[in-house]
């Protein structure tokens, strides 16, 4: 372990790899700020780049991106009222009356630092619970595995999205379509059409791509129809110098709020399928319901952004501990991250602390030097990405959809990729427009092939005889746990409504 | 959106129906297995969708209907409940308009004719067409702002592709 952990600061501390978490900070910083797009759509436009780097520094470099994005999605909450990501929109509820009453430099300070801690705290809790949680899921068979992900994928379906059903089918046609390309077993081509170019399967960059990035550039450009792209932003910072400073008194009194925020935010992250936005609201919540001063919440109180950031960030890297434990990834941003893995040739989830262990701690040191830079690029930055937020839809939207283009057609198989990538934003489209959660299809799509050798094995294990779980307790929790939730969410909203309506009267009443 | 998802999971059954017996036994090419034939894999998947599919058809069916003053919705039994009926009376709130469709198509339109363009012509020539022909399809007039951004981008993202990553664009 101390050889493996020696060998990583050597292979982290390079020009190289310092360099591109720099640089990937400073692009999801970017991305982040500018609103409408979000640090999951940067990922996918930047995988395909990252394709001849070498796995740490494409690692670091992404993880970089996925800070600096859940970073700089509070500038233009704060600035503009406008959050870059949904996870930012409660800072706006007192971010943008901060910069209202002037004191907008004072309130992306206070949004910066309770970043950078909660996303500290978080990569500290990631280091000290991935490598404990990955031995005990060493232990698990594909019994076990196959039930893990029956239960992860009915979760995120479940509150995901507004419809439990359209959920599940989100998440089954992901499943689905990770099955075109060659079995597994037998080697024959499986739901290719005679595309030679589907052997290998649908390339994941042209559906995250698709679905993610271009189909949300598509939703952008109808959501402005009636002229809204080549408005100018305006934002109203007075520059008030004597408000800019945030003096150590004030940050102290922060500093509660902020740990208890991270610690929602880690809790919340760690579950696949919550997100950073329900960290933020929870936390935002409870800050208030603490607070000396509750009435000043939503007037630009300085708790609530600290609160809203300190969670929002500290969900980033938790997210990541069920990846490293057992492969299992509960976001977007992370179903990406796994796709790099993927990309390089290695297998997120125990194994990896066994086969690459000097890999895994490069990472969890690039991330702590990320968190660094994070901290270092907002404060040199800061008033340059305030103006970046300016920059006109018309602008951003045209470049997005080339790099769409590029993207796809560097990783994702040529201009097959990219006529591939047109049909998965056409689908991503109309699956933003009805509410069939893409985090649940692209989750669903990225676990595909494991769930698909999985489920084999354990049915060849267990003879297909449901009788033989017995000896699998570990399955039988999880399985239960699946079916409460199916039975819970689909009686939820399968109940006669006027039931429902009288369950909601007596609650209401008692 | 009740009708749009019942819709949707009409639209899903079939689809799940057609996999499971046409799709899937004609695009899957059988051979010697030791474990589970490669049809398995996908018709358990396709037949999820159908179980949810149902399930989404079963949950908008019972759903009250909306009355057209908007705030009123009557149920199986004939007795009149008030709902929230915004998706259902207010175009700005029904998730896709015909307005907000016609951009889509138009943009997509857009997109997929630069692409074949692209395709045909290289991308040195046709990614800055791509990029004004949606700028100005979104508004922009100034060319001042349209020359630098059709020409930035494609120039920098093909230095990095073909000198930095060394890889071949069309």
């Amino acid at each position: 372990m101390i050889d493996a952990f020696t060998g990583a600061i050597a292979d982290v501390f390079t020009v190289t790899v310092i360099a591109y978490i720099f640089l990937g900070v400073t692009i999801g910083y970017l991305v982040g700020a500018l609103p409408g797009m979000n640090r999951a759509t940067a990922i996918a436009l930047l995988l395909p780049f990252t394709a001849s780097m070498a796995p740490l520094v494409a690692l670091s470099f992404l993880i970089g991106v996925n800070k600096g994005g859940a970073a700089g999605s509070a500038v233009s909450a704060i600035l503009i009222n406008v959050p870059g990501e949904p996870s930012s929109v409660v800072t706006t509820l007192d971010g943008y009356p901060m910069t209202q009453k002037g004191q907008a430099q004072k309130a992306l300070k206070i949004g910066l630092i309770a970043s950078v801690f909660g996303d500290i705290t978080s990569t500290v809790v990631l280091i000290l619970l991935a490598q404990p949680l990955a031995k005990i899921a060493i232990g698990t068979g594909p019994v076990e595995l196959t039930a893990i992900l029956i239960f992860a994928i009915t979760f995120i379906a479940a509150v995901s999205g507004k419809s439990f059903f359209k959920g599940l089918i989100a998440g089954f046609l992901g499943l689905l379509l990770a099955s075109c390309g060659l079995d597994i077993e037998t080697g024959l081509p499986r739901l290719t059409f005679g595309y030679i170019e589907l052997y290998d399967g649908i390339p994941l960059l042209a559906v995250a791509i698709g679905t993610l990035a271009l189909s949300e550039v598509l939703v952008q450009i109808d959501r402005g129809w009636r002229g809204g792209y080549a408005q100018k932003r305006n934002t109203q910072d007075t520059g008030n110098a004597a408000d800019a400073t945030l003096p150590w008194v004030e940050l102290r009194r922060l500093l509660p709020t902020m740990s208890r925020s991270s610690l929602v935010g880690i809790v919340v992250g760690i579950i696949p399928g919550l997100g950073a936005t329900l960290a933020s609201f929870l936390s935002y919540t409870w800050a208030r319901r603490l607070s000396d001063h509750p009435a000043l919440f939503g007037q630009g109180a300085p708790e609530g952004v600290a609160a809203s950031e300190a969670a929002d960030n500290a969900s980033v890297p938790a997210t990541l501990v069920p990846v490293f434990a057992i492969g299992l990834p509960g976001s977007l941003a992370t179903a990406l991250l796994m796709g790099a893995f993927l990309m390089h040739g290695l297998t997120p989830g125990p194994f990896l602390f066994r086969d690459d262990a000097a890999l895994v701690y490069g990472i969890f040191i690039g991330m702590m030097l990320a968190s660094l830079v994070l901290l270092l690029v907002g404060v040199v930055g800061q008033r340059f990405f305030a103006r970046v937020i300016l920059v006109r839809d018309t602008v951003i939207l045209p470049v997005i959809v080339f790099l769409c283009v590029i993207g796809a057609y560097l990783e994702g198989g040529g201009m097959f990729g990219v006529y591939l990538m047109l049909v998965f934003a056409f689908v991503g489209y109309f699956m933003k427009k009805y509410d069939y959660s893409f985090v649940t299809f692209l989750v669903g799509f990225v676990l595909g092939p494991m769930a698909e050798l999985s489920l084999r094995q354990a049915m060849i294990l267990t003879d297909g005889r449901a009788a033989s779980l017995l000896d699998h307790p570990v399955a039988i929790v999880f399985l239960i746990a699946a079916v409460v939730s199916v039975w819970r969410f689909s009686s939820m909203q399968l109940l006669d409504p006027n039931k429902l309506q009288r369950r909601q009267h007596n609650e209401n009443t008692n | 959106m009740r009708k749009a998802d019942l819709i949707g999971g009409i639209g899903f059954v079939i689809f799940a129906l057609l996999m499971i017996l046409r799709i899937i036994p004609g695009e899957t090419e059988s051979g010697t297995t030791y474990g589970l034939s490669p049809y398995f894999y996908p018709t358990v998947m396709s037949a999820g969708i159908l179980i949810c599919g149902i399930g989404l058809v079963w949950q908008n069916w019972r759903q009250p209907r909306p009355h057209n003053n908007g705030d009123q919705a009557v149920n199986e039994a004939g007795h009149e409940i008030e709902i929230d009926t915004d998706m259902e009376t207010n175009p700005e709130a029904a998730p896709l308009t015909a307005s907000q469709l016609m951009m889509f198509l138009i943009a997509m339109a857009v997109i997929v004719t630069s692409v074949w363009l692209i395709q045909r012509f290289g991308i040195v020539v046709f990614a800055p067409v791509l990029i004004a022909a949606l700028m100005i399809f979104l508004g922009e007039r100034d060319w001042r702002v349209i020359l630098p951004t059709m020409l930035l981008p494609v120039g920098i993202v093909y230095l990095i592709v073909t000198h930095v990553l060394q890889s071949p664009l069309p």
